[in-house]
């Protein structure tokens, strides 16, 4: 089982990584509570200087510092990074350079938030930075060991769930997918439990009107009660006073529940009519509803709407209307795409299909998943907005004032040390780049460093 | 949207004309005062080839005419308005005609070519009538068989409107009426706001279907008119000039004085409808249902009855009493009630409130983890 290797700014994906039987180890600023899993404080007040954030540099800085602490050991990793922190890049870079200089044969993957396009200028050219050095890395790493390192960018507003699944996957994922990928998917759901907690809850919509009215009658018939009645029934009533006060809390609280029933009716039939960005029904809810109401029992509803059929018409669903998980930037060409239908436990006997990924639990699910080894190569023209233009903009400002809050002071490989600028002279390539085009002529630069890493 | 095509002008008028032609044209054929036949078609078939001997002929000639006219008539005349009825009447009895002359000239071509003789005349009036059957059929089948005309009822007369801007005007007084002709059926009209314009319902007279239209407020709306689902009228409806009055209601529930209210209402609704605004509001604020309410009554102040239906107009006083009377429910229950001691209904009715206390405190925590299932399952799509 990999170890999750969680940095401090995607601490908050935690609760949805709890289920999971990965190790965890958290990389944090200071002392977080409530984290199921290891905790390791790296902290960055500790580097006297400027305030605020910072830099890639600085962090890596920090990081050796903490050098005796942080140890790694086992095979397999998975890194989550977010783009946006320079904290997390710093970082992950460290960890990255720990592993490769200590670990023989590691496998790893790196998920990385993307940052969003109305980011800072500071953070665009970092991440730029970072994905460059990434990709260098990727190159190293493959270099060694075919497939022993993936890595893939996700839009800056992706779903957590989403992340979550993707970590899922990744451990069914065969080892022969690996450097950059682009993933597109498509989830869809059969609405069962949705059907039923929407009929229950339209059960308590009428339940709670029936007794609004039954107060409101009550309470006048007392009242009608009380205008013409003989004085000692008066002195009765008042002992039964705290009845009657009390009564007044509650219609007050099935005025506010009222509001809420309706609410979450609302919202779970936006779902189901809507569906949501990556989500869609599986089959037309009140279709479904329908089958529901004549009688059909649940065991018998998969015969009934033909499954097997369904399943097949859903894998063939064309790659165009799959959605990207990253989507700032253009993929121009793919080298390779493996397309997977992952579906949960109870399908499993009504599938056909081959390239099957079963999850663990769940019910009633099936995704249509697609890897695309994405070849990155700016020298050769290759996937060059991968990034898009004002990320290359931004770093093309800032490399000029401050290279060496970009990248790691210095990057040791084999026993050979990288300086910042060593790594800004190279334009972003990756394995599957570097591979396929180092017999072109626009990769001589490229060919010769990596001929210098090497040697 | 402006269909000129449904115009009485061009789908009545215009349409009969042509039709009528044909018609006459077609009887002429028929009994053969065209083409230098000298006899009807028929005897022309007995005398041309050896199908008929001519007694039968000069029988069949005669009677053909005359069972179609009867067929087709009693046909065509059913749910139609006169016009119209006229029109198809015409078009499918010439039409009928039209084919037992083609069948009977494809025939004489025929026999002349199997025979060597000359086919020329026929050949040319086989295609005469090929060509005015299609007219025919084209005329009756694709051209619509109804009509629609604007009208303007001022004062009980009827005064023809021009609809080709777009917008009608109305004064105070006036109505709109849509007079249909021919299929009324497949025309439906509607108002857009729903309420804005008041639609009366289909009146009919021999001629034609008609309906009035008055528009609900000064603001109006916009009438559409559809025919088989296609918008063909698209009309703004308003009234030019409007004059208001002020009145003032004391609304009365159940003789009990609830409300005074002065609104200022357009002078040619009636009582009832100027009223409506307020009886919602009253019954909003009471909180009654609707259904519940009996009766509504209008009175002048010194207690004179107004009837609902007198016109705002007409209406001598500008203070109105407006009594609505309800069913009260909890009346019915007090007497239901009211026969035991009233001892035990208090008794009663105070444990009757601790039960739904409990009760609603279960239903409470009930709800509760449902809504977090819903939660939870809203949660997983992403």
């Amino acid at each position: 089982m990999a170890t999750l290797i969680i940095f401090d700014d995607m601490v908050k994906l935690s609760i949805y990584l709890e289920n999971l039987e990965h190790n965890k180890l958290f990389l944090t600023r200071y002392p977080r509570r409530g984290l199921k899993g290891k905790q390791l404080v790296i902290e960055d007040l500790v580097y006297s200087g400027v305030k605020g954030r910072k830099s890639i540099g600085q962090v890596y800085k920090i990081a050796i510092n903490y050098s005796d602490k942080l140890v790694f050991k086992d095979k397999k990793y998975v890194l989550l990074v977010n783009g946006a922190s320079e904290y997390d890049m710093g970082l992950s870079l460290y960890v990255l350079n720990n592993i490769l200089n200590n670990i023989d044969k590691p496998e790893i993957l790196v998920l990385t938030r993307a940052p969003p396009r109305n980011s800072s200028d500071l953070i665009k050219a970092s991440f730029y930075a970072w994905f460059k050095t990434i990709s260098l890395y990727d190159i190293i790493f493959n270099y060694r060991v075919n497939g022993s390192f993936k890595y893939l960018l996700l839009n800056p507003d992706t779903p957590l769930h989403l992340i979550r699944y993707l970590i899922m996957l990744t451990d069914k994922i065969m080892h022969s997918i690996y450097s950059l990928l682009h993933i597109k998917l498509k989830r869809f759901l059969l609405p069962i439990a949705e059907l039923y907690v929407l009929a229950e809850l339209l059960k308590y919509r009428g339940e709670y009107s029936k007794i609004a009215e039954e107060y409101k009658y009550l309470l006048m018939l007392m009242h009608g009660v009380l205008d013409n009645a003989p004085t000692d029934l008066w002195s009765i009533a008042r002992k039964k006073r705290h009845v009657v006060e009390g009564s007044r809390f509650i219609t007050k609280k099935i005025i506010e529940k009222k509001d809420v029933l309706e609410k979450s009716i609302y919202s779970i039939l936006e779902v189901l009519v809507r569906g949501r960005r990556y989500t869609s029904p599986m089959i037309d809810p009140k279709a479904l509803l329908e089958k529901l109401l004549h009688g059909t029992p649940i065991s018998r509803i998969y015969p009934e709407i033909n499954i097997s059929g369904r399943i097949e018409l859903l894998s063939n669903i064309s790659s165009n209307d799959l959605i990207d998980t990253y989507d700032l930037g253009v993929v121009n060409l793919v080298r390779n795409t493996y397309r997977y239908l992952v579906i949960t436990p109870d399908l499993e006997n009504y599938v056909k299909e081959d390239n099957v990924l079963v999850l663990d639990k769940g019910v009633g699910e099936i995704s249509v998943i697609e890897f695309n080894e994405t070849p990155i190569h700016v020298d050769c023209r290759i996937n060059t907005d991968y990034l898009p233009f004002d990320f290359y903009e931004a770093y093309l400002d800032r490399s000029g004032i401050a290279l060496s809050q970009l990248y790691p002071p210095e990057t040791r490989i084999q026993n050979k040390i990288l300086k910042p600028y060593d790594i800004h002279r190279v334009n972003p390539v990756n394995y599957h780049g570097y591979i396929e085009y180092q017999d072109e002529k626009c990769s001589t630069y490229i060919k010769s460093f990596l001929k210098q890493l090497f040697s | 949207m402006y269909s000129r095509l449904l115009l009485p002008m061009f789908s009545i008028i215009t349409r009969g004309l042509v039709l009528s032609i044909i018609l006459i044209y077609v009887i002429a054929l028929f009994y053969g005062f065209l083409f230098n036949l000298k006899s009807n078609i028929i005897s022309y078939l007995s005398v041309k080839t050896d199908l008929l001997d001519e007694n039968l002929a000069n029988l069949v000639g005669h009677l053909i005419p005359l069972i179609l006219l009867i067929i087709v008539l009693s046909f065509s005349l059913r749910g139609k308005r006169i016009y119209m009825a006229i029109l198809s009447f015409i078009s499918y009895y010439s039409l009928s005609m039209l084919f037992i002359i083609i069948a009977i000239l494809v025939y004489t071509i025929y026999y002349e070519y199997v025979y060597n003789i000359d086919y020329q005349p026929e050949l040319m009036m086989l295609n005469t009538s090929l060509i005015l059957a299609i007219i025919t059929g084209l005329l009756i089948t694709v051209y619509p068989q109804s009509a629609i005309s604007f009208k303007k009822v001022v004062n009980s007369k009827i005064i023809g409107i021009e609809v080709s801007s777009g917008t009608i005007e109305l004064r105070t007084g006036e109505t709109l009426r849509i007079m249909i002709y021919g299929e009324e059926h497949h025309i439906a009209v509607s108002s857009e706001p729903r309420d804005s314009i008041i639609l009366s319902d289909r009146n009919k007279t021999i001629a034609y279907t008609y309906i009035d239209v008055v528009p609900a407020s000064t603001y109006g709306g916009y009438l559409n008119i559809y025919y088989k689902d296609k918008l063909v009228y698209k009309l703004k409806c308003i009234y030019k000039e409007v004059n208001y009055r002020k009145i003032k209601f004391y609304v009365h529930y159940n003789d009990d004085l609830v409300g005074e209210y002065e609104v200022k209402v357009e002078d040619y609704k009636d009582l009832l409808s100027a009223f409506t605004h307020i009886l919602d509001a009253t019954i909003a604020k009471l909180g009654i249902e609707r259904d519940d309410i009996r009766e509504i009554q209008f009175y002048t102040e010194d207690d004179v009855f107004i009837p609902s239906t007198t016109k705002i107009r007409e209406l001598e006083v500008d203070k109105v009493k407006a009594k609505i009377y309800a069913r009260e429910k909890i009346l019915e229950l007090l007497r239901y009630y009211g026969k035991k001691d009233v001892y035990e209904l208090w008794d009663t009715l105070i444990r009757r409130l601790e039960f739904l206390r409990e009760k609603v405190s279960w239903l409470i925590k009930e709800l509760d983890t449902t809504i977090e299932k819903s939660h939870a399952i809203i949660d997983n799509w992403w």
